[in-house]
């Protein structure tokens, strides 16, 4: 019987592709689909869910079908342009290495590296797959088959988990909790987020934090310069960085946050702010990648200028309006309505289905 | 961004906070010039070698070279360097020529450990990447040679075809001449011959 394989560089706990590639194994399954994952970086957690992909690539017969996670550069990129097998590609996007100019040379090259890999693998897959409209159209430029969009599987119900109590307690001291989550990196603009935050506290006499919720391992330098950014602006004692944090933790800040505040210029779905209505927690955004196509008809979003003192005006009525507030509850249980497990399986089976069917 | 486009790309009363946001000022802080200005590691680095700089001048003329040095690898990497190199650290001298920082060897490498492992994993992946060129510029020699031999083949077929009309052309004159003559002879025997029924 033909197995299919769900193969990916790095199979991490707790991160989107890793939670995508997990929920589509599981969705598998309940077809009857005998399936597996194999991947080169395992995190410990996820061991039980996947095989080294040395042992793995060694098990794939000539039927079988591969599924293929692509998000960075990496050496299985080639190793998957050249099988012979049926192959899917699901496009996550890569990071442009513009980025990460002058703060990883680790980064430019993956990336850049990866970019180049795209383009020999574009006449060599069957199916591709893309998160967002705007990751299918990177595919389109690219000459891949035109590609179906299938917003990433979120588990729903993980987030209905207990948030940490002692994180609830620390943040809820009165102030407004002002929250991004994502990795500390120069595609995600922390230092946009934090002059907005800037012209807030300045203009605006409300008790407020900006919590920045993500890791910042391998960008050390632009980590150090956030610091020192924060420090010159006088905000040291107002901008929590919290570096790694369990997901128990994660939800505890969603759960008190009052507003969700992105800056990014680069997202290729953009999972967090999909979380963010989850929580009820409105969103400010500006308009670039897929942010507004994920938003849908929720939340705010700017115009791609970056202007920190107007973005911290639609903020303060965005943290004041109750009313406004009150129907953007609703307006966000809406756009959410597109995310939940059911409708993004239908669409994923849609999409899979020529493509495992004999 | 023109005066005339919205701030706002969409949300739920949108007039109202576009308004809102209308009526706010710019204000007078430029936070992307703070931001730019801001770089506490080339800070640091800038004051280790003006420290340093009295225990041992050197300086390298490019620092693409230095990291090359330390990491083993020379071939193709000082051409990538000032690509795809973090800056370790730039100073200036007093007559304006840049100065860099020379690592190997000073205590101020332990310093930048965290930065050279990071750099000799980039000459790693950057060895791959090279290798790709090399592939590609094989590739590319190869179809090259290929167009060429082609079109070489084709010129030589174009130029025995040239060769095969200019032939051609001759034998046409010499044809031509040839009729004119026979054409000549021709009515010189008619003329003969009309002059000899004549007296008979």
């Amino acid at each position: 019987m033909r197995k299919v394989w769900q193969f990916l560089p790095t199979f991490y706990f707790g991160d989107a592709i890793g939670n995508d590639c997990l929920a589509i194994s599981r969705f598998l399954t309940s077809k009857g689909i005998e399936n597996a994952i194999g991947a080169k970086v395992i995190h410990p957690k996820m061991e039980e869910y996947a095989s080294a992909f040395e042992e793995a690539r060694k098990q794939i017969k000539d039927e079988d079908l591969i599924i293929y996670h692509l998000s960075v550069g990496d050496e299985m990129n080639d190793w998957f342009s050249a099988l012979p097998n049926k192959k899917a590609v699901i496009y996550h996007n890569i990071t442009p290495y513009k980025f990460f100019k002058t703060y990883s040379a680790v980064h430019i090259a993956v990336t850049q590296q990866g970019r180049w890999q795209m383009k020999k693998m574009a006449d060599s897959v069957d199916l591709a797959i893309a998160d967002s409209e705007y990751n299918a159209g990177e595919l389109k430029k690219l000459g891949f088959p035109e590609a179906k969009v299938v917003p990433i599987l979120m588990p729903f119900d993980d987030y209905r988990q207990e948030p940490d109590e002692e994180t609830v307690k620390a943040m809820s001291d009165g102030k407004k909790n002002i929250l991004f989550v994502g990795r500390v990196a120069p595609n995600k603009c922390q230092e946009d987020i934090i002059a907005v935050f800037a012209e807030f506290k300045k203009k605006y006499n409300m008790d407020a934090r900006l919590v920045l919720a993500g890791s910042f391992g391998g960008m050390e330098q632009y980590k150090a310069r956030l610091d020192k950014y924060v420090e010159t602006l006088g905000l040291t004692d107002d901008v929590l960085f919290t570096g790694h944090i369990s997901f128990s933790q994660i939800l505890a800040y969603y759960k008190t946050a009052d507003a969700f505040l992105i800056m990014s210029e680069h997202e290729g779905f953009c999972v967090p702010v999909v979380e963010a209505f989850l929580f009820g927690v409105p969103v400010l955004a500006c308009d670039y990648g897929a942010i507004g196509e994920t938003m849908g008809d929720a939340g705010v979003l700017l115009s791609s200028q970056k202007e920190p003192a107007k973005a911290a005006s639609v903020l303060y009525e965005m943290l004041s309006d109750e009313t406004w507030r009150s129907e953007e509850k609703e307006r966000m249980k809406q756009a959410l309505t597109r995310f939940e497990t059911k409708a993004v399986e239908e669409k994923l089976w849609e999409a899979l289905l020529p493509f495992v069917q004999e | 961004m023109s005066e005339k486009e919205p701030f706002l790309v969409k949300a739920a009363d949108q007039e109202k906070l576009e308004e809102i946001a209308g009526k706010t000022n710019a204000g007078d802080v430029d936070y992307k010039k703070i931001f730019d200005e801001t770089d506490p590691i080339r800070e640091n680095m800038v004051s280790l070698v003006a420290s340093k700089k009295s225990e041992d001048p050197r300086v390298l003329p490019s620092s693409g070279e230095e990291m090359a040095n330390i990491t083993g690898d020379t071939k193709g990497y000082i051409q990538r360097t000032e690509e795809n190199m973090n800056m370790i650290a730039t100073t200036h001298s007093g007559k304006g020529k840049k100065l860099f920082l020379k690592v190997a060897g000073w205590p101020a490498r332990r310093y930048l450990d965290p930065q050279i492992k990071y750099n000799e994993c980039s000459v790693r992946i950057n060895e791959d990447i090279l290798k790709m060129v090399d592939v590609l510029k094989r590739d590319s020699a190869t179809i090259q040679q290929e167009s060429k031999d082609r079109q070489d083949a084709l010129l030589s077929v174009c130029s025995e075809l040239a060769s095969h009309m200019e032939l051609m052309k001759k034998r046409i004159q010499e044809l031509e001449v040839l009729v004119a003559d026979l054409e000549r002879k021709n009515q010189e025997l008619e003329d003969r011959l009309d002059s000899a029924d004549g007296r008979n």
